[in-house]
Protein backbone atom coordinates (compact mmCIF):
# COMPACT_ATOMS: atom_id res chain seq x y z
CA UNK A 1 0.00 0.00 0.00
CA UNK A 2 1.16 3.35 -0.94
CA UNK A 3 1.51 6.42 1.55
CA UNK A 4 -1.35 8.45 1.40
CA UNK A 5 -2.04 11.66 3.69
CA UNK A 6 -5.24 9.38 5.22
CA UNK A 7 -2.56 7.48 7.29
CA UNK A 8 -1.99 8.42 10.80
CA UNK A 9 1.81 8.49 10.90
CA UNK A 10 2.06 10.45 7.46
CA UNK A 11 -0.73 12.66 8.92
CA UNK A 12 1.09 13.43 12.12
CA UNK A 13 4.72 14.32 10.24
CA UNK A 14 2.81 16.64 8.19
CA UNK A 15 1.38 18.67 10.98
CA UNK A 16 4.57 18.79 12.53
CA UNK A 17 6.43 19.64 9.79
CA UNK A 18 3.58 23.01 8.56
CA UNK A 19 1.66 23.60 11.39
CA UNK A 20 4.26 26.41 12.72
CA UNK A 21 5.08 28.22 9.87
CA UNK A 22 0.98 28.04 9.15
CA UNK A 23 0.50 30.01 12.56
CA UNK A 24 2.85 32.10 11.63
CA UNK A 25 1.70 33.30 8.41
CA UNK A 26 -1.51 33.36 9.89
CA UNK A 27 0.09 35.88 12.72
CA UNK A 28 1.38 38.09 10.12
CA UNK A 29 -1.82 38.48 8.25
CA UNK A 30 -4.22 39.52 11.77
CA UNK A 31 -2.07 40.01 14.42
CA UNK A 32 -4.00 37.46 17.02
CA UNK A 33 -1.62 34.40 17.85
CA UNK A 34 -4.85 32.58 19.55
CA UNK A 35 -7.03 33.17 15.99
CA UNK A 36 -4.07 31.88 14.08
CA UNK A 37 -3.77 28.73 16.24
CA UNK A 38 -7.42 28.26 15.61
CA UNK A 39 -7.42 28.68 12.08
CA UNK A 40 -4.53 26.01 11.24
CA UNK A 41 -6.55 23.46 13.77
CA UNK A 42 -9.53 24.03 11.14
CA UNK A 43 -7.10 23.88 8.20
CA UNK A 44 -5.83 20.75 9.09
CA UNK A 45 -9.43 19.27 10.09
CA UNK A 46 -10.33 20.17 6.42
CA UNK A 47 -7.10 18.02 5.11
CA UNK A 48 -7.73 15.24 7.24
CA UNK A 49 -11.49 15.06 6.01
CA UNK A 50 -10.32 15.77 2.43
CA UNK A 51 -7.53 13.54 2.86
CA UNK A 52 -8.20 10.67 0.20
CA UNK A 53 -7.73 13.72 -2.78
CA UNK A 54 -4.68 15.77 -1.68
CA UNK A 55 -1.69 13.94 -2.56
CA UNK A 56 1.29 14.26 0.08
CA UNK A 57 3.53 17.01 -2.18
CA UNK A 58 -0.17 19.12 -2.45
CA UNK A 59 -0.68 19.20 1.24
CA UNK A 60 1.36 21.92 2.03
CA UNK A 61 -0.18 24.30 -0.32
CA UNK A 62 -3.69 23.00 0.49
CA UNK A 63 -3.11 24.00 3.63
CA UNK A 64 -2.41 27.91 2.74
CA UNK A 65 -4.93 27.99 0.74
CA UNK A 66 -7.74 26.14 3.19
CA UNK A 67 -6.31 28.76 6.02
CA UNK A 68 -6.24 31.62 3.42
CA UNK A 69 -10.26 30.79 2.81
CA UNK A 70 -10.69 30.24 6.37
CA UNK A 71 -9.20 33.55 7.58
CA UNK A 72 -11.06 36.02 4.75
CA UNK A 73 -14.16 34.43 6.00
CA UNK A 74 -13.90 34.48 9.86
CA UNK A 75 -10.75 37.27 11.21
CA UNK A 76 -11.43 40.20 11.69
CA UNK A 77 -8.26 41.98 10.54
CA UNK A 78 -8.78 45.76 9.95
CA UNK A 79 -6.21 46.84 12.64
CA UNK A 80 -3.09 44.29 12.61
CA UNK A 81 -0.76 45.36 15.51
CA UNK A 82 1.92 42.67 14.98
CA UNK A 83 4.99 42.03 18.38
CA UNK A 84 7.56 40.35 18.40
CA UNK A 85 10.19 38.72 20.50
CA UNK A 86 14.07 39.03 20.57
CA UNK A 87 15.81 36.07 20.31
CA UNK A 88 19.55 35.73 21.46
CA UNK A 89 19.60 38.27 24.49
CA UNK A 90 23.16 38.10 25.42
CA UNK A 91 25.89 40.60 26.66
CA UNK A 92 22.92 42.51 27.80
CA UNK A 93 24.77 43.90 31.17
CA UNK A 94 26.78 46.17 29.67
CA UNK A 95 24.25 47.90 27.65
CA UNK A 96 23.56 51.51 28.96
CA UNK A 97 19.81 51.77 29.57
CA UNK A 98 19.56 54.58 26.78
CA UNK A 99 21.01 52.62 24.24
CA UNK A 100 17.96 49.69 25.67
CA UNK A 101 15.46 52.72 25.35
CA UNK A 102 16.40 53.57 22.07
CA UNK A 103 16.84 50.09 21.21
CA UNK A 104 13.07 49.34 22.56
CA UNK A 105 11.71 52.36 20.84
CA UNK A 106 13.20 51.50 17.59
CA UNK A 107 11.74 47.88 17.62
CA UNK A 108 8.45 49.52 18.14
CA UNK A 109 8.47 52.14 15.59
CA UNK A 110 9.58 49.09 13.17
CA UNK A 111 6.80 46.90 14.51
CA UNK A 112 4.37 49.26 13.87
CA UNK A 113 5.71 50.26 10.44
CA UNK A 114 5.91 46.70 9.49
CA UNK A 115 2.38 46.38 10.41
CA UNK A 116 1.07 49.35 8.69
CA UNK A 117 2.29 47.02 5.90
CA UNK A 118 -0.43 46.04 2.92
CA UNK A 119 -0.99 42.31 4.11
CA UNK A 120 0.92 40.87 1.14
CA UNK A 121 3.73 42.94 1.53
CA UNK A 122 3.44 42.05 4.91
CA UNK A 123 3.04 38.73 4.99
CA UNK A 124 5.93 37.87 2.15
CA UNK A 125 8.75 40.16 3.99
CA UNK A 126 8.40 38.00 7.44
CA UNK A 127 7.84 35.34 5.87
CA UNK A 128 11.83 35.66 4.43
CA UNK A 129 13.03 37.63 7.53
CA UNK A 130 11.20 35.19 10.46
CA UNK A 131 10.72 31.92 8.78
CA UNK A 132 13.66 32.01 6.57
CA UNK A 133 11.94 31.00 3.78
CA UNK A 134 13.30 31.70 0.19
CA UNK A 135 11.14 33.75 -2.58
CA UNK A 136 10.63 30.57 -3.98
CA UNK A 137 9.13 28.70 -1.29
CA UNK A 138 7.05 31.84 -0.14
CA UNK A 139 5.72 31.96 -4.45
CA UNK A 140 4.67 27.63 -3.91
CA UNK A 141 3.12 28.24 -0.96
CA UNK A 142 0.86 31.21 -1.48
CA UNK A 143 0.36 29.82 -5.23
CA UNK A 144 1.69 32.95 -7.11
CA UNK A 145 4.51 33.38 -9.35
CA UNK A 146 8.18 34.37 -7.84
CA UNK A 147 7.99 37.74 -9.57
CA UNK A 148 5.02 38.27 -7.83
CA UNK A 149 6.73 37.53 -4.50
CA UNK A 150 9.61 39.21 -5.50
CA UNK A 151 7.70 43.12 -6.58
CA UNK A 152 5.69 42.45 -2.78
CA UNK A 153 9.02 42.20 -1.29
CA UNK A 154 10.63 45.29 -3.43
CA UNK A 155 7.79 47.53 -2.56
CA UNK A 156 8.11 46.45 1.24
CA UNK A 157 12.05 47.81 1.91
CA UNK A 158 10.92 51.02 -0.25
CA UNK A 159 8.58 52.01 2.78
CA UNK A 160 10.88 50.32 5.42
CA UNK A 161 14.23 51.88 3.90
CA UNK A 162 12.68 55.33 5.61
CA UNK A 163 12.40 54.31 9.48
CA UNK A 164 15.08 55.41 11.48
CA UNK A 165 16.35 54.43 14.68
CA UNK A 166 15.81 57.85 16.38
CA UNK A 167 12.98 60.20 17.36
CA UNK B 1 18.32 48.25 -15.80
CA UNK B 2 15.34 45.98 -16.42
CA UNK B 3 13.22 44.67 -13.60
CA UNK B 4 13.26 47.64 -11.32
CA UNK B 5 10.31 46.96 -9.48
CA UNK B 6 12.32 43.80 -7.88
CA UNK B 7 15.62 45.48 -7.34
CA UNK B 8 15.19 45.28 -3.50
CA UNK B 9 14.39 41.64 -3.41
CA UNK B 10 17.06 40.85 -5.10
CA UNK B 11 19.69 42.97 -3.71
CA UNK B 12 18.07 41.75 0.13
CA UNK B 13 18.60 37.97 -1.30
CA UNK B 14 21.87 38.89 -2.67
CA UNK B 15 21.60 38.83 -6.37
CA UNK B 16 22.61 42.30 -6.79
CA UNK B 17 25.45 43.68 -5.11
CA UNK B 18 25.30 47.30 -2.30
CA UNK B 19 26.90 48.84 -5.59
CA UNK B 20 24.61 47.84 -8.60
CA UNK B 21 21.31 48.92 -6.26
CA UNK B 22 23.09 52.30 -5.86
CA UNK B 23 24.34 52.63 -9.51
CA UNK B 24 20.40 51.42 -10.50
CA UNK B 25 18.56 53.48 -7.58
CA UNK B 26 20.81 56.22 -6.09
CA UNK B 27 23.37 56.54 -3.01
CA UNK B 28 20.92 56.69 -0.89
CA UNK B 29 18.88 53.63 -2.18
CA UNK B 30 19.94 51.34 1.38
CA UNK B 31 19.09 53.93 3.59
CA UNK B 32 18.40 52.33 7.18
CA UNK B 33 17.76 48.40 5.40
CA UNK B 34 20.74 47.19 6.86
CA UNK B 35 19.55 48.34 10.43
CA UNK B 36 16.08 47.54 9.70
CA UNK B 37 16.87 44.14 7.97
CA UNK B 38 19.37 43.08 11.13
CA UNK B 39 16.81 44.41 13.85
CA UNK B 40 13.63 42.01 12.16
CA UNK B 41 16.13 38.73 11.69
CA UNK B 42 16.54 39.09 15.40
CA UNK B 43 13.13 38.34 15.65
CA UNK B 44 10.47 35.34 16.62
CA UNK B 45 6.87 34.87 17.06
CA UNK B 46 5.96 32.99 20.07
CA UNK B 47 7.04 29.21 20.07
CA UNK B 48 4.70 27.37 18.43
CA UNK B 49 4.05 23.75 20.63
CA UNK B 50 3.11 21.67 17.92
CA UNK B 51 2.74 18.17 20.28
CA UNK B 52 0.18 20.39 21.99
CA UNK B 53 -1.01 21.73 19.08
CA UNK B 54 -1.53 18.05 17.87
CA UNK B 55 -3.31 16.77 20.38
CA UNK B 56 -5.31 19.17 20.40
CA UNK B 57 -6.35 18.51 16.38
CA UNK B 58 -6.96 15.07 17.53
CA UNK B 59 -8.92 15.47 20.31
CA UNK B 60 -11.02 18.11 18.38
CA UNK B 61 -11.34 16.00 14.72
CA UNK B 62 -10.18 12.51 15.31
CA UNK B 63 -11.79 11.51 18.43
CA UNK B 64 -15.41 11.32 17.47
CA UNK B 65 -16.96 8.54 19.92
CA UNK B 66 -18.55 11.26 22.70
CA UNK B 67 -18.75 9.86 26.17
CA UNK B 68 -22.12 9.41 28.00
CA UNK B 69 -22.68 11.34 30.72
CA UNK B 70 -25.22 10.04 33.60
CA UNK B 71 -26.93 13.17 36.23
CA UNK B 72 -27.77 12.49 39.31
CA UNK B 73 -29.35 14.67 41.69
CA UNK B 74 -26.05 15.34 43.63
CA UNK B 75 -24.41 16.99 40.62
CA UNK B 76 -27.71 18.50 39.43
CA UNK B 77 -28.27 20.45 42.42
CA UNK B 78 -24.59 21.08 42.68
CA UNK B 79 -25.02 22.59 39.32
CA UNK B 80 -27.71 24.88 40.74
CA UNK B 81 -26.28 26.04 43.51
CA UNK B 82 -23.18 27.55 41.58
CA UNK B 83 -25.27 28.63 39.09
CA UNK B 84 -27.14 30.71 41.90
CA UNK B 85 -23.30 31.69 43.06
CA UNK B 86 -22.77 32.79 39.42
CA UNK B 87 -25.80 34.68 39.67
CA UNK B 88 -25.16 36.41 42.35
CA UNK B 89 -21.14 36.88 41.37
CA UNK B 90 -22.38 38.62 37.98
CA UNK B 91 -24.42 40.41 39.46
CA UNK B 92 -22.06 42.19 42.00
CA UNK B 93 -19.59 42.69 39.04
CA UNK B 94 -22.52 44.31 37.11
CA UNK B 95 -22.62 47.00 39.47
CA UNK B 96 -19.11 47.36 40.08
CA UNK B 97 -16.60 46.10 37.67
CA UNK B 98 -13.88 46.93 40.28
CA UNK B 99 -12.03 44.28 42.02
CA UNK B 100 -9.98 45.26 45.18
CA UNK B 101 -7.80 43.06 47.17
CA UNK B 102 -6.44 44.31 50.67
CA UNK B 103 -3.81 42.52 52.64
CA UNK B 104 -4.49 43.07 56.37
CA UNK B 105 -1.34 43.25 58.84
CA UNK B 106 0.58 40.89 59.55
CA UNK B 107 -0.99 38.87 56.25
CA UNK B 108 0.66 38.35 52.78
CA UNK B 109 -2.25 37.59 50.19
CA UNK B 110 -1.97 35.52 47.15
CA UNK B 111 -3.95 36.07 43.61
CA UNK B 112 -3.89 34.45 40.44
CA UNK B 113 -5.48 36.55 37.85
CA UNK B 114 -7.46 35.57 34.70
CA UNK B 115 -4.58 34.87 32.14
CA UNK B 116 -2.48 33.27 35.23
CA UNK B 117 -0.37 36.26 36.06
CA UNK B 118 -0.36 36.23 40.03
CA UNK B 119 0.34 39.00 42.80
CA UNK B 120 1.42 38.47 46.05
CA UNK B 121 0.73 41.69 48.24
CA UNK B 122 2.49 42.51 51.13
CA UNK B 123 1.08 43.53 54.47
CA UNK B 124 -1.26 46.42 54.32
CA UNK B 125 -1.31 46.72 51.00
CA UNK B 126 -4.39 47.53 47.97
CA UNK B 127 -4.35 46.50 44.69
CA UNK B 128 -7.45 47.64 41.93
CA UNK B 129 -8.31 46.23 39.00
CA UNK B 130 -11.31 46.37 36.45
CA UNK B 131 -12.07 42.94 35.67
CA UNK B 132 -14.22 43.73 32.46
CA UNK B 133 -11.20 44.83 30.33
CA UNK B 134 -8.57 43.10 31.88
CA UNK B 135 -7.45 40.84 28.70
CA UNK B 136 -6.77 44.15 26.98
CA UNK B 137 -6.14 46.40 29.51
CA UNK B 138 -4.21 45.22 32.07
CA UNK B 139 -3.62 47.91 34.49
CA UNK B 140 -3.39 47.53 38.49
CA UNK B 141 -3.60 50.21 40.82
CA UNK B 142 -1.09 49.55 43.87
CA UNK B 143 -1.02 51.37 47.30
CA UNK B 144 1.78 49.52 48.90
CA UNK B 145 4.21 46.56 47.80
CA UNK B 146 3.31 43.70 45.93
CA UNK B 147 4.91 40.94 43.98
CA UNK B 148 4.43 40.35 40.30
CA UNK B 149 4.65 37.24 37.88
CA UNK B 150 3.66 38.54 34.63
CA UNK B 151 2.58 36.22 31.72
CA UNK B 152 2.92 37.41 28.12
CA UNK B 153 0.29 38.99 26.84
CA UNK B 154 -1.27 42.72 26.79
CA UNK B 155 1.07 45.24 28.33
CA UNK B 156 0.92 45.46 31.81
CA UNK B 157 0.94 47.99 33.96
CA UNK B 158 0.89 49.33 37.59
CA UNK B 159 0.33 52.65 38.49
CA UNK B 160 0.96 53.99 42.08
CA UNK B 161 0.32 57.87 43.32
CA UNK B 162 4.27 57.54 42.82
CA UNK B 163 5.16 56.69 39.35
CA UNK B 164 3.82 54.15 36.63
CA UNK B 165 5.52 50.69 35.89
CA UNK B 166 5.25 49.12 32.54
CA UNK B 167 6.11 45.63 32.08
CA UNK B 168 8.56 44.65 29.36
CA UNK B 169 8.73 41.42 31.08
CA UNK B 170 8.05 39.32 33.79
CA UNK B 171 8.85 39.11 37.48
CA UNK B 172 9.37 42.03 39.40
CA UNK B 173 8.70 43.95 42.64
CA UNK B 174 7.38 47.31 43.44
CA UNK B 175 7.10 49.08 46.83
CA UNK B 176 5.31 52.71 46.77
CA UNK B 177 4.76 53.68 50.59
CA UNK B 178 4.64 57.28 51.44
CA UNK B 179 6.31 59.22 48.88
CA UNK B 180 9.11 56.64 47.79
CA UNK B 181 9.31 54.32 45.32
CA UNK B 182 11.47 51.19 45.06
CA UNK B 183 11.15 48.69 41.96
CA UNK B 184 13.25 45.33 41.89
CA UNK B 185 13.36 43.09 38.34
CA UNK B 186 13.93 39.74 38.98
CA UNK B 187 13.32 38.43 35.33
CA UNK B 188 12.70 40.04 31.79
CA UNK B 189 12.35 44.28 31.81
CA UNK B 190 10.56 46.49 33.42
CA UNK B 191 9.90 50.45 32.50
CA UNK B 192 9.39 52.93 35.13
CA UNK B 193 8.11 56.27 34.78
CA UNK B 194 8.00 58.71 37.33
CA UNK B 195 7.29 62.18 36.03
CA UNK B 196 8.71 62.83 33.07
CA UNK B 197 12.18 60.12 34.46
CA UNK B 198 11.75 57.29 32.42
CA UNK B 199 13.79 54.46 32.87
CA UNK B 200 14.02 50.14 31.51
CA UNK B 201 15.37 47.93 34.36
CA UNK B 202 16.39 44.59 32.87
CA UNK B 203 17.03 41.15 35.72
CA UNK B 204 18.93 42.15 38.51
CA UNK B 205 18.65 45.61 38.71
CA UNK B 206 16.96 48.01 41.38
CA UNK B 207 15.96 51.92 40.75
CA UNK B 208 14.71 54.08 44.27
CA UNK B 209 13.09 57.00 43.43
CA UNK B 210 12.58 59.58 46.54
CA UNK B 211 10.74 62.84 46.48
CA UNK B 212 9.97 62.42 42.93
CA UNK B 213 13.99 62.01 41.64
CA UNK B 214 15.41 58.87 40.40
CA UNK B 215 18.38 57.52 41.54
CA UNK B 216 21.22 55.55 39.99
CA UNK B 217 20.14 52.25 39.06
CA UNK B 218 21.33 49.37 41.46
CA UNK B 219 22.70 45.39 40.87
CA UNK B 220 20.61 43.36 43.18
CA UNK B 221 21.17 39.58 44.07
CA UNK B 222 18.47 38.51 45.28
CA UNK B 223 15.77 36.65 43.28
CA UNK B 224 12.60 37.72 45.35
CA UNK B 225 11.81 40.22 47.25
CA UNK B 226 12.99 40.10 50.66
CA UNK B 227 9.62 40.53 52.44
CA UNK B 228 8.58 37.24 50.47
CA UNK B 229 11.52 35.60 52.52
CA UNK B 230 10.77 37.54 55.89
CA UNK B 231 12.84 40.26 55.54
CA UNK B 232 12.40 43.94 54.89
CA UNK B 233 15.50 45.48 53.50
CA UNK B 234 15.98 49.21 52.90
CA UNK B 235 18.43 51.23 50.98
CA UNK B 236 19.18 55.14 52.23
CA UNK B 237 15.34 54.84 53.30
CA UNK B 238 13.61 57.75 55.45
CA UNK B 239 13.82 56.21 58.79
CA UNK B 240 9.94 57.45 59.39
CA UNK B 241 8.80 54.60 56.13
CA UNK B 242 10.43 51.71 57.89
CA UNK B 243 8.94 52.50 60.74
CA UNK B 244 5.87 52.43 59.03
CA UNK B 245 6.95 48.70 57.35
CA UNK B 246 7.85 47.91 61.23
CA UNK B 247 4.26 48.88 62.05
CA UNK B 248 2.81 47.08 59.60
CA UNK B 249 4.55 44.04 59.88
CA UNK B 250 4.44 43.54 63.71
CA UNK B 251 0.92 45.34 63.36
CA UNK B 252 2.35 47.75 66.37
CA UNK B 253 2.49 51.13 66.92
CA UNK B 254 5.84 53.61 66.88
CA UNK B 255 6.20 56.38 68.59
CA UNK B 256 9.38 58.41 67.56
CA UNK B 257 10.97 60.92 68.72
CA UNK B 258 14.25 61.85 65.98
CA UNK B 259 13.21 62.76 62.47
CA UNK B 260 14.74 63.24 59.47
CA UNK B 261 17.31 59.88 59.11
CA UNK B 262 17.74 57.61 56.91
CA UNK B 263 18.56 53.54 57.36
CA UNK B 264 20.07 51.11 55.03
CA UNK B 265 20.07 47.58 56.27
CA UNK B 266 17.32 44.66 56.73
CA UNK B 267 14.95 44.13 59.76
CA UNK B 268 13.47 40.01 60.15
CA UNK B 269 9.76 39.54 60.59
CA UNK B 270 9.66 37.24 63.63
CA UNK B 271 11.65 38.63 66.11
CA UNK B 272 10.22 42.28 67.07
CA UNK B 273 12.70 42.64 69.81
CA UNK B 274 15.55 41.86 67.05
CA UNK B 275 14.20 43.79 64.05
CA UNK B 276 13.84 46.99 66.60
CA UNK B 277 17.43 47.08 67.45
CA UNK B 278 18.57 45.94 63.95
CA UNK B 279 17.09 49.61 63.04
CA UNK B 280 18.00 51.83 66.16
CA UNK B 281 21.68 50.58 66.69
CA UNK B 282 23.16 51.35 63.85
CA UNK B 283 21.49 54.55 64.42
CA UNK B 284 22.76 55.53 67.50
CA UNK B 285 18.68 55.07 69.09
CA UNK B 286 17.15 53.99 72.38
CA UNK B 287 13.81 52.33 71.57
CA UNK B 288 11.60 50.90 75.03
CA UNK B 289 8.88 48.10 74.28
CA UNK B 290 5.38 47.88 75.88
CA UNK B 291 4.75 45.04 77.84
CA UNK B 292 1.51 43.96 75.37
CA UNK B 293 4.16 44.13 72.97
CA UNK B 294 2.13 46.97 71.00
CA UNK B 295 3.88 49.92 71.46
CA UNK B 296 7.72 50.85 70.63
CA UNK B 297 8.91 54.29 71.64
CA UNK B 298 12.32 55.50 70.18
CA UNK B 299 14.36 58.39 71.03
Amino acid sequence: MSKSVCQEKVFESIFSTHAESLVNFMYYKCGDYPASEDIVQEAFGKLWKECAKVSIEKSKSFLFTVATNMFLNKVKHDKVVLKFARRGQSERSIETPQYLLEEAEFKQKLELAISALPEGQRVVFLMNRIDKMKYKEIANNLGLSVKAIEKRMHKALVSLRKITPKL
Amino acid sequence: MKNKDVLYAKWLSGEISDEELQSALGVEAIGNLDLVVKTVDQWSTPKYDTSAGYEKFKEKHRNKSTPIRKLNWFKISGLAASFLVLLFVGNKFFINQNEELYAKNGHNEKKTLANGSEISLNDGSTITYNTQNWTSERVIELSGEAVFQVTKGSPFVVNTKNGVIRVLGTQFNVRAWGSNLYVECYEGKVEVTVNNQKTILIANEAVNVLQGNMDDKQIITNKTPSWQNGTSRFYNENLQIVLEELERQYDIKVNLKTMDRSFSGTFRHNDLENAIRNICKPLGLNFTISEDQKLVVIE
